[in-house]
This record gives C-alpha cells, sequence and structure tokens, in this order.
C-alpha cells in the first residue's frame, strides 16, 4: 500500500514544475508526461528521505548515464535555491541553469548552453530591449560530440581528445570487383558449372544456377608525418586510422619521422591507447624531425611491391614541411603513383580557407597528387575517407601515364 | 490496498494518486524494500532501491542500463525472490523477432489435427457418421486450427498470460536486438498487453514487474526509454564491493576479501579494454576459495587472472614486463602492500 505524503510547503508543487521545465534547458527529455509522472513518482516514496526523493525524480527524468550528474547538480542546486526564497523567481530559475553549465564546463570547456545578455555598451533601444522584462535567450549550439569532430586537432581539450581516441567511425569501404563470383538467385549470369553439379547431385533436369561477382575491398595505404609539427594532428590521425582497423578495414600503416617505419601491427590491440603508445615507442624521433621525401624513396624501394599490390590507395598525411630534395620527392611520389590507384594528400595545415602550399615539398605534393584534402578535424578526414570512396571506382586521369 | 483518498495531490487539482496505488507491491517504502533485497543476498543502494520500488508502485518498467557484471540481471532475480513471483527471462539476441518472444503457432500440432481428421472421416468410427462428419469439418476448419490450443507461448505471452501470478519479466540486454524488437517492445512496456491478430488483444490481468537491462553497447531508442524508469548502475564502491564478496564467498575472510576488493577497484583504473565487473570480482573470489588460498600473492593472482581478464590485450597489458622488470600486475600487487606485510 502507498500512502501520499503531503509536502510540508505548498509553493513546492510549484517549485518543482518550475524546477523540472528548468532541466530541458540541460538536455534532459522532460515533456509534461515526465512532470506528471515525477509527481506521482513523490507522491509514492515522500519527500522524507531527500536521496529517496532525489532518486525518484532522477529514475523519471534521466534516460542516459551522462543525464544522472546534471541531474544530482540540479537537483543541490534546487534544493539549496528552495531555502532562500528572497529572489525572484526567473533569477533563481536561470541561477539553477547556469551553475550546472558551469560544472559542465570544468569538464569540457565549450559549453553547450550559455546566456546571450545586451550587447556590451548598447544604447537606446538596443538596451532597452535586453533589459526590458529581464528575459534571456538561450542559444544551444551543436551537440558536443559535433563540435569536437569539426574543431582543429590543436584546439580540443583533453577530454575530446580522449574522447576522439575512443571513438569509431561508420565509414564506407573502397569497395572494387573481384574476380570471384557466387551463387546467387538473383545473379545475372548461368553457372553453367554449379548448374551441372546440381543436376547430377539431385538427379534432376538441368536447374539454371545463377551467380554474381563478388566484391573485394581495395587496402588503404596510410603515410602519416609524425614530426614535430604535426604534433596536435599525427596522434589524432593515428586515432582514426585505428578506428579504420577496428572496422576490418585492409590497410597498411607507415609512420614517418627521421625514418620509414611499418607500424601496421602496432595497430592490431583493441585498445586505441596501448595503440598509439606502443607506436609511439617503436618509431624513432617520435614528434621529432623528418625526412620525407627519403621515407617515400624508402616506401617505394622496399615495401611498395610487399604492400601495394593489388591497386591500393595511398594516403599521405603530412603538412608538407621538408626539408629534403624536392626532386627525390617528386621521383618518389611518381613511382609511388604507379602503383596506386589514387594519391590523396591529407594536410592539417590546410585549416585557413585561404591556404596555399608554399614550402617546398608541399609544392611538389599539391602538383603531383590527384586529390588533396584538408585534414584537420575528425570531420575533415571522414569527409576525405568518403570522397575518396566514392572517386576510387574511377582512375584518375594523369598526363604522364600516357606511355 | 491503499483506497485512492480523492484529494487533491499537491494542491494541483488534479488525482495524481490514483495510479500509484498497486497491488503488486507490498512495501510501504524503498527502505523496506532495500532490507528485503538485503535479506534476499543482493546488496542495494539507496537510488536503485527507489527506482525499483517506483516501478513496482506505479506498474512501469525499469530500465537498468550498465556495464556488463554490474548486476543488472541478478537485481530482477532478487525482486522475484522478494515478491514471491516466478521470473520470465526474454533473453535478448540480434535478429530476435516476435515469433521467438511472443508467440508461435505449433505447425505440427496443427498438420497432425488435420491428418487426423481426412483419415478418420468415413471410416464409420464415431458416434454417427453426420457427427463424424461435422466434427472433422469443424476440425480443418482455418479459423478452429488459430485457437488457443495451438498456440504456443513464449516469454512475452506468458508474461502477460500467466497461469499464476504474475511474473517478473526480464528483457535482457535489450541492445542486442534490433530496432524492429524495440518498436515491437512498446505496446507490452506501456500497456501491457499484446495483440495476436487471429485471436485479437491480450491485456494482462495483473501487471507484471518488467525489468529491462542493457550493456549499452548502443543507444536505446528514447521511445522505449520514456516508457521506463531509469537507472545508470555503475561500478560498485569499495564499501559495498566488499560487502557483496563477503556475502556471496563467506568461506573467503574478511583480509582476503579486503585484499581482491581493493585490487579490483585498483584494476579497473587501468587502461583495459573490457574492465572487470562485480561479477568476475565474485567468480575470482570463489576461484580464490575454492583453491584454498587465504592470502593474496602475485603467483595466485597471475594464475587466475584469467576470471577477471578476459581479452588478450588486457592480459598482455598487465602480465607482460614494463620498466623495471616488474609487470603491471606486480606493480599494483606491491602498491596495494599484497602479500601483506610487504611494502605498499
Amino acid at each position: 500500500m502507498t500512502k501520499m505524503r503531503e509536502p510540508a510547503n505548498p509553493l513546492l508543487p510549484h517549485n518543482l514544475h518550475a524546477f523540472l521545465r528548468s532541466l530541458r534547458r540541460l538536455g534532459l527529455p522532460v515533456g509534461p508526461a515526465e512532470q506528471a509522472l515525477a509527481l506521482r513518482a513523490l507522491a509514492a516514496v515522500g519527500w522524507e528521505t531527500p536521496e529517496v526523493t532525489a532518486s525518484a525524480v532522477c529514475a523519471v527524468v534521466a534516460t542516459r548515464p551522462e543525464h544522472v550528474p546534471l541531474f544530482r547538480e540540479a537537483w543541490r542546486q534546487f534544493l539549496l535555491r528552495l531555502r532562500r526564497q528572497d529572489s525572484h523567481a526567473w533569477v533563481l530559475e536561470r541561477t539553477l541553469s547556469t551553475s550546472v553549465a558551469r560544472l559542465r564546463q570544468t569538464r569540457h570547456r565549450h559549453p553547450q548552453i550559455f546566456w546571450m545578455t545586451g550587447p556590451e555598451g548598447a544604447t537606446g533601444d538596443a538596451a532597452k530591449e535586453h533589459a526590458s522584462d529581464g528575459t534571456l535567450r538561450l542559444q544551444t549550439g551543436a551537440s558536443r560530440s559535433a563540435a569536437w569532430k569539426a574543431a582543429d586537432f590543436a584546439k580540443l581539450t583533453e577530454a575530446e581528445r580522449r574522447e576522439a581516441v575512443r571513438f569509431s567511425e561508420r565509414v564506407p569501404r573502397f569497395w572494387t570487383g573481384s574476380r570471384r563470383y557466387r551463387l546467387c538467385p538473383a545473379g545475372a549470369v548461368p553457372d553453367l558449372a554449379a548448374t551441372l553439379r546440381e543436376a547430377a547431385r539431385k538427379d534432376t533436369w538441368l536447374p539454371l544456377q545463377m551467380r554474381r561477382a563478388q566484391r573485394a575491398q581495395r587496402a588503404a595505404v596510410w603515410v602519416v608525418d609524425v614530426s614535430g609539427s604535426m604534433e596536435p594532428y599525427s596522434r589524432m590521425v593515428l586515432s582514426f586510422v585505428h578506428s579504420l582497423q577496428l572496422a576490418r578495414v585492409p590497410l597498411e600503416l607507415f609512420a614517418v619521422s627521421t625514418q620509414l617505419t611499418r607500424a601496421t601491427a602496432t595497430l592490431r590491440t583493441s585498445n586505441p591507447d596501448r595503440a598509439l603508445a606502443e607506436l609511439a615507442a617503436r618509431t624513432p624521433d617520435f614528434a621529432g624531425g623528418t625526412r620525407f621525401a627519403d621515407a617515400l624513396a624508402a616506401l617505394s624501394r622496399d615495401w611498395a611491391r610487399t604492400v601495394m599490390r593489388g591497386d591500393p590507395v595511398l594516403l599521405l598525411v603530412t603538412d608538407g614541411f621538408d626539408s629534403g630534395d624536392p626532386a627525390l620527392l617528386a621521383d618518389a611520389l611518381a613511382r609511388l603513383r604507379h602503383r596506386s590507384r589514387r594519391v590523396v594528400w591529407l594536410n592539417p595545415a590546410a585549416a585557413d580557407a585561404s591556404y596555399a602550399p608554399t614550402a617546398q615539398a608541399a609544392r611538389v605534393l599539391a602538383a603531383t597528387v590527384d586529390d588533396a584534402y584538408p585534414a584537420f578535424s575528425w570531420s575533415g578526414l571522414v569527409h576525405a575517407w568518403r570522397e575518396t570512396s566514392v572517386r576510387q571506382r574511377t582512375r584518375p586521369v594523369r598526363p604522364d601515364d600516357r606511355r | 490496498m491503499g483506497a485512492p483518498s480523492g484529494r487533491p495531490f499537491l494542491g494541483l487539482g488534479v488525482d495524481f494518486l490514483r495510479g500509484a496505488v498497486c497491488v503488486n507491491n507490498p512495501f510501504t517504502s524503498p527502505a523496506q524494500l532495500q532490507r528485503a533485497l538485503d535479506e534476499s543476498g543482493y546488496v542495494c543502494d539507496t537510488p536503485l532501491a527507489t527506482a525499483l520500488f517506483l516501478a513496482m508502485a506505479l506498474e512501469r518498467p525499469l530500465f537498468l542500463e550498465g556495464e556488463a557484471g554490474v548486476g543488472k540481471t541478478e537485481l530482477a532475480k532478487a525482486a522475484s525472490a522478494v515478491l514471491g513471483r516466478p521470473l520470465v527471462r526474454l533473453q535478448c539476441y540480434e535478429g530476435l523477432d516476435s515469433r521467438s518472444a511472443l508467440y508461435e503457432w505449433n505447425y505440427p500440432k496443427q498438420i497432425l489435427h488435420i491428418r487426423m481428421m481426412e483419415a478418420l472421416r468415413g471410416t464409420g468410427v464415431g458416434p454417427e457418421p453426420d457427427r463424424q462428419l461435422r466434427v472433422g469439418w469443424e476440425g480443418v476448419h482455418p479459423d478452429a486450427l488459430f485457437t488457443e490450443p495451438y498456440l504456443l507461448a513464449r516469454p512475452l505471452l506468458s508474461a502477460i498470460r500467466p497461469d499464476g501470478p504474475a511474473p517478473v519479466l526480464l528483457i535482457d540486454e535489450v541492445d542486442r536486438s534490433d530496432e524492429a524488437f524495440e518498436a515491437f517492445l512498446l505496446e507490452v512496456l506501456a500497456e501491457y498487453q499484446v495483440t495476436i491478430p487471429e485471436l485479437g488483444t491480450i491485456r494482462a490481468a495483473e501487471p507484471p514487474l518488467i525489468v529491462l537491462t542493457s550493456n549499452r553497447t548502443r543507444e536505446v531508442h528514447d521511445a522505449l526509454k520514456r516508457r521506463c524508469f531509469y537507472h545508470w548502475l555503475d561500478f560498485p564502491s569499495f564499501e559495498k564491493e566488499r560487502a557483496i564478496v563477503e556475502r556471496l564467498v563467506p568461506g573467503l575472510g574478511r583480509d582476503l576479501a579486503t585484499d581482491v576488493t581493493a585490487f579490483v577497484q585498483r584494476l579497473r583504473q587501468e587502461p583495459l579494454f573490457k574492465r572487470p565487473g562485480l561479477a568476475e570480482t565474485v567468480n575470482w573470489a570463489a576461484a580464490l576459495e575454492q583453491l584454498g588460498v587465504r592470502q593474496l600473492n602475485p603467483a595466485e593472482v597471475e594464475a587466475t587472472i584469467g576470471c577477471l581478464l578476459k581479452y588478450r590485450d588486457d592480459l598482455d597489458l598487465m602480465l607482460q614486463p614494463a620498466d623495471g622488470g616488474l609487470s603491471t600486475l606486480q606493480r599494483t600487487l606491491a602498491e596495494l602492500g599484497v602479500p601483506r606485510g610487504s611494502a605498499g
């Protein structure tokens, strides 16, 4: 049997409604049904035990784990404000929300909720409008994950970096045709051998078997510059490559510092932190100097025959700041291009729209590669990957390929 | 059963209390439920007891989310024990459909019936020929075949239309099922009813207590969550975990239970691919008890670490020697002062 427990303060239901409404501003899905249910829950458990009361409302309004600490903080503020009822109601409601926003801010420096006040130094009508009835405007930005995906890697907070390392993206594959066929009733081509086998097995009159071509995945060969100038970007790019590996995309990874290091094996561990730590440990001069031209020459000379079979896509991640011989770089790129379906340059330095390649190596790269994309953010990498998955279906027209 | 008071609740002019009275809830407060769960062997904190209490009092499902092995499924079993009601379990998996979850027609029985009626027709068996013909016709009529005797009840239907008292329905690991099945569950969760096209809508005479669990391998749709009370079950605190270990493995001893709990709590701070849950702690404690271990030492821990870590990456991380020749496991044990008396 459940008894009804009346609250001591008759204003409490009204305050509770105001509190529940303010939770919407924090992203909790509180509608009228939830408000009614919260009241029923409070009727069932009463107000005697603060923890029980808070837990009851939390069980109604929270739907995700991240809602729970937000709710707890909001509830604490709510109880504190209830004790001081001398302030104006709308001030209390807004103080509550901003306090919780501050809590969130301590974990992520880019709060989703912020208040728009009057512009500094506003006079006349503009100032009057903002001071009229205390109405504050709420502007909600993009979700947290959307914000860090679009942000420059160099500007990410530590929490966002950790989130990015754990993130796995659903990406398209580099599909290509295969010479293999498989039986398929909806296939367009009759498989005569299978038809005869089936006829012999079942002793019937030629049950026609159809087949269609299988698909295969084209490999991606990543060459990532891990020099000091690439420090903020290389780790995130490697996280992205690791997430591709977890998604079973066939790939090879080479890290370029003062020498070329094949790092594909380090990605085989499922833990991204350990994969990156191992890669950093195995790569000499990680976050140190770079010899990109020499490294590409070594790739062409020592590895290309092994890892670049089957017309893979070559993805070069570098800012183009290399002091090596431009002629050597151009030669290595030309050789690698013959073995690649497409050569793609992912350039973290192209964050600015007015970017133009001025460094010598950057100019060589810009003149040689088939496609170039800015790659300073997670969404930039995803965009480049998606575009390449479409473009790799066709072979690019290269003037020097006419032989 | 408490009678509805008729007074407006909280001065809002709406009688919110009407739905709060429930014949299925024998408890008067979350604290009383917490004590009952504690006596049944399930150590439970106040927020969880409150959420379960509300699920019983307001006849609404409880949605439990948390890492694997923190005691979500055990809560449903404990609730079944304290309420004295049977537990009906529906284990979700990818591809689960209404046939496996709700009902299925007993096709072999239907075919047997048709064959039997065909065989009996014209043989003279039966009280009189015309009656035999009529029975035979009724027996093979399509409508007659889709009736109760040919219905195979699966877990959801068993919970909605039980033979005895309303059970506790555990819908386990709902995140493993696909979204179509989630949508199918909405009717059951909101209305406590199911619809069978041939028979119509069947509504529960007495609503079962429904507990859904999810390991959060994917996000469950808000529409489903909105119909439930929600509770996030985190890894337990040191005190709570030690209390559970002592309760479930009483032969372990206080000191060893403390060391075991401290080690597992410390292990969860490592960058593991899968952190050990409460279930792993209890399994490990039981294994140590079986092996007759009286004091934790590195050799015993290495031999039994498979109870806690289930991925090769995690085993490598803990067991492979790092700087100084010590593995992470040995270093962790040394930090904790294990074996007891060694430098901490």
